[in-house]
């Protein structure tokens, strides 16, 4: 019973994880650097959606696609304003880090001067939020919803990355940008179009986690460094790689609450990560 | 060194330079027109919430103390500084509010280490400081210009301790914060919980930052305790009482003073019935929380808050006992002050270590998002 | 004027971690964040050795050095195979363990409650108690520490760190072990970095876990990028303007409800404006 509800919550963290990851290694693999502005976007699409859906009251699933356009934006804007002139001066990685790092932070105190700093809950009510009983075991509507529609998301991406013409240009383009460019690929455009797909993706991570538990300004770098972790964990180049080094943390981490306590739990990612480093540096999917 | 390195360094330079002229040159606070007192909290970063709630409490304190005549005749001013919860931070701030704003006292810090990075400047200084939220034991220890109005953990846990064993719950499983103020609620209750002859089923933690609490809950349920005593800020707390209903745990849940927070039981509703919590017992925080609600536009009072406000009070109270903005006057009339009526507690005595000498809790109880006290 | 000495007291410790940074990040290339680490080390081997041992901090300037380098060694070793972004990631992982052993290990850290009451520094019958003595002390550390740094750039074994920076391949087939000489680095850098954090633990005489965060280490990056990466005087003007430029904005006058977070704002957008228009910050030369 216990265990059978541990599955579950692992499942929810792991998807969630996988969703944040799969934007974040869009934009990893094509322009290769750790962009922790993921995490703006991330905190822009649930504060957009707690905007909409609860102060303006517009309803719900147009407020979502509101939030995630907004938040696909946002990234994209970063791109063409920020990155895109790094990344065409060949600026180093740590150059672009801290830039991302930068925005990162001016858009977190933004969103605290507009919003406050305190905790956000997108749910006009919480208890509208019903729990549902799985085989003896409970997760709320949130968290089922979000698995089922992660699961799609997996499935749809995954089909475009590997079976479509753009899934071949995005492939192409991280493979090697340079090479994609000599053969014609917009490269700019097709950077454009990832980091409004991340930003998107990132976004609908935030209004999950704002509708089920709620989210903070202060929060984006805490939510990035498990995703970098991820990404590495799964090694940086494969797309399932990823979503595997999502449920491998989602469950040592509530592992480690459930038999070493919860002070312990930011600490674990970091522990997998040396561990998987040392042992086996280019993740666990090569490619 | 190029051209424009030489440009923006002579720049910086000149900026730097007025500075710190402009600095060294104001005006001292004793002889202009107000009465200034130093605030500190921390207004950027994960707790900034804490720091924001204050000013606002502090902000209708200022507006009250001086349309009831100010302190000594003057009208009180608060100089707001950052400290970021950190001692480094605190330390700059608490610096610059002795130095160059030439406070007569400090209201601050909120995070324990803010205060305990700040005290010994402070106390160098001879400047009266009082803490408005810093629980941490070794408070007491940091000078004789030290004082919070914030009781120790140590009442509020002996009492919540006692009251659950009056009820028949000797089974309890602790669930708190980690930091000082979680660490410190979960050492008092255990010591007074097993004392009573209670067990202490289980012991957990999570990061404040935290709002995932489901694995700890998680293995809670499978406890078959009695009571939760959990220890939880704000946000933490919202989450977490939403998903110990979640997973339908029938225990009581039990919580410290952060509770007192109308925020968390308008957003759980019905979620939160049945939850109690200990909290200092006064008369008039129904209408402080109507003031806060005027100001905000929307109900939101963080528990620090409450001490934050009856802290101005009472400095201004010190100040006017003191008939002086003498700094050592202050301190002097601070530990002798014995403060009524405030909304945090309903009477502040300070004892040699400058901590409150005594609180009186009563209990809550949340029904449909309103709480009401419990009678005993 | 205590306000300014008390400033200046952290342009001197910060000038300290920002020299050593410098040498790992700068001279070497070596991408590490975990500089607020080896600060910490620095600052909870004083604070222990002093509060419950009853050391005189003079001395744990001595010993916290050898003890971060120790554990720099050992680290250094474990992580001699990666570069760049795996070595970063090496070392935030190194950091974020660190910080949350000392938030749990209560016995000997304080756990969540910290290490209060760390004395002043005394020698004979001299205590450096007030600002401007601490001053004095601080700028000593902080001279001595600059003389080793300026040393080391102008030495040979600054020149091949610099070669190791530029093209590591081509020094390896020069026959330089190039992993011993990043090793070296890494642990003086550790050693510099503990001094900073014995002044501050003394100074400030509380610390605990909060004050050795990601955050830290990132506003070192910062320092020496803003100064003008791989120049010791870089590190050292970083220092000065990232203490001071949020301690004048205290004078600006934002709304009280804003001041905060308006800080925070403007130090996100410094840091990319500064990337977008001078990479190579105020001073410096190595473009990045």
């Amino acid at each position: 019973m216990i265990t059978w509800q541990i599955i579950l919550y692992i499942l929810y963290a792991g998807v969630l994880y996988s969703l944040l990851v799969i934007g974040f290694g869009f934009i990893l693999r094509s322009v290769k650097f750790f962009n922790v502005a993921y995490g703006g976007a991330f905190l822009v699409g649930g504060y957009m959606m707690f905007l909409f859906y609860r102060v303006l009251v517009i309803s719900f699933i147009p407020a979502i696609f509101l939030s995630l356009f907004i938040s696909g934006l946002y990234l994209f804007l970063s791109h063409k304003f920020i990155f895109s002139f790094l990344i065409n001066r060949k600026a180093n990685n740590f150059v672009l880090l801290i830039a991302s790092f930068g925005f990162l932070t001016a858009t977190s105190s933004v969103l605290g001067m507009i919003f406050g700093s305190q905790a956000t809950i997108i749910a006009r009510r919480l208890s509208d939020i019903h729990s549902l009983n799985i085989f003896g075991g409970t997760l709320n509507i949130v968290e089922a919803l979000a698995i089922i529609i992660i699961f799609t998301l997996i499935c749809i991406f995954a089909f475009i990355y590997f079976k479509t013409h753009f899934g071949r240009v995005i492939r192409a383009v991280e493979d090697d940008s340079e090479v994609a460019e000599l053969v014609g690929i917009p490269k700019g455009k097709i950077f454009s179009q990832l980091f409004f797909i991340g930003g998107a993706l990132a976004g609908l991570g935030g209004i999950i986690q704002g509708l089920n538990v709620g989210i903070v300004p202060a929060s984006g770098l805490l939510f990035m460094l498990p995703v970098i972790v991820i990404s590495v964990l799964g090694g940086i180049r494969s797309f399932w790689g990823g979503i595997i080094g999502a449920f491998i943390l989602a469950i040592a981490q509530k592992l480690t609450v459930v038999f070493f306590g919860g002070s312990w739990e930011q600490a674990v990612p970091f522990v997998i990560l040396i561990i998987v480093l040392l042992v086996r540096p280019e993740g666990i999917l090569k490619k | 060194m190029n051209k424009t390195a030489k440009i923006v360094v002579g720049i910086v330079v000149v900026v730097l330079v007025i500075f710190g002229l402009s600095s060294m040159s104001k005006k001292s606070g004793t002889d202009s027109e107000t009465v200034k007192i130093g605030f500190m909290g921390p207004l950027s970063g994960d707790t900034a919430n804490i720091g924001q709630n204050a000013q606002a409490a502090i902000a209708i304190a200022v507006d009250e103390i001086n349309n009831a005549g100010g302190v000594l005749g003057k009208n009180v001013e608060v100089i707001y500084e950052d400290d970021g919860c950190s001692g480094a931070t605190a330390a700059n701030a608490v610096s610059k509010l002795i130095n160059t704003d030439k406070v007569v006292a400090i209201l601050g810090a909120a995070c324990s280490g803010a205060t305990l990075g700040a005290a010994p400047i402070a106390e160098a200084a001879k400047v009266p400081m009082l803490s408005y939220c810093s629980t941490n034991p070794t408070v007491s220890q940091a000078g004789d210009y030290i004082f919070r109005n914030v009781p120790s953990d140590f009442f509020q846990a002996n009492y919540a301790a006692n009251y659950l064993m009056g009820k028949g719950m000797k089974n309890v499983a602790l669930l708190t914060s980690k930091d000082d103020w979680g660490d410190g609620l979960k050492k008092a209750f255990t010591d007074a919980f097993t004392k009573a002859g209670g067990v202490i089923v289980s012991s957990d933690s999570f990061d404040p930052a935290s709002k995932d609490l489901k694995a700890q809950l998680t293995t809670i349920k499978g406890m078959n305790v009695d009571a939760v005593y959990f220890a939880g800020y704000t946000d933490p707390s919202i989450a977490g009482l939403k998903q110990a209903h979640d997973l339908g745990i029938k225990a009581q849940f039990f919580g410290a003073d952060a509770w007192d927070d109308t925020k968390i039981w308008s957003e759980l509703g019905t979620l939160g019935d049945g939850a109690m919590f200990t909290v200092v017992g006064t008369n008039s925080s129904a209408d402080f929380k109507a003031k806060m609600k005027a100001k905000l536009g929307k109900d939101d009072l963080i528990y620090c808050s409450n001490y934050a406000y009856d802290g101005l009070k009472i400095l201004a109270a010190a100040i006017n006992k003191a008939d002086s903005v003498s700094k050592t006057a202050v301190k002097d009339a601070l530990s002798k002050i014995k403060y009524t009526g405030g909304v945090g507690s309903a009477e502040v005595m300070f004892d040699n270590n400058g901590d409150p000498t005594t609180a009186a809790y009563i209990i809550k109880r949340a029904l449909g998002g309103k709480l009401t006290e419990v009678s005993q | 004027m205590e306000y300014i000495f008390h400033i200046t007291i952290l342009i001197s410790i910060y000038g300290i971690l920002a020299l050593a940074q410098n040498l790992v990040m700068g001279s070497a290339g070596l991408l590490t964040i975990a500089g607020a680490a080896f600060y910490g080390i620095g600052a909870y081997t004083a604070a222990i050795l002093a509060t419950a041992f009853g050391f005189n901090i003079f001395t744990t300037l001595i010993i916290a050095p050898i003890v971060a380098g120790l554990i720099a060694l050992g680290i250094g070793i474990s992580f001699a195979r990666f570069r760049d972004d795996y070595f970063l990631l090496a070392t935030l992982g190194f950091l974020m363990i660190f910080n949350t052993v000392v938030r749990n290990w209560e016995n000997v850290t304080g756990g969540s409650f910290g290490i209060a009451g760390i004395p002043k520094p005394h020698i004979f019958s001299l205590t450096f108690d007030t600002p401007f003595s601490f001053l004095v002390l601080a700028l000593i550390v902080l001279f001595i520490v600059i003389g080793i740094c300026y040393f080391i750039s102008r030495s040979s074994f600054g020149r091949v760190l610099n070669a190791i920076r530029e093209d590591e391949d081509a020094l390896k087939i020069f026959g330089y072990k190039t992993s011993t000489y990043k090793l070296m680095v890494f642990v003086i850098g550790a050693m510099l970095s503990s001094l900073g954090g014995v002044l501050l633990a003394s100074y400030i005489t509380f610390i605990d876990a909060n004050l050795f965060t990601v955050n830290e280490s990132i506003l070192l990056w910062a320092m020496i990028i803003l100064g003008g990466i791989a120049k010791n005087r870089g590190a050292l003007l970083g220092a000065l303007l990232l203490i001071t430029i949020p301690e004048a904005l205290r004078f600006f006058g934002f709304p009280n409800e804003i001041a905060g977070l308006m800080r925070q704002c403007i130090y996100g957008l410094l840091l990319v404006f500064l990337m977008l228009y001078r990479p190579k910050g105020i001073l410096g030369q190595y473009k990045l």
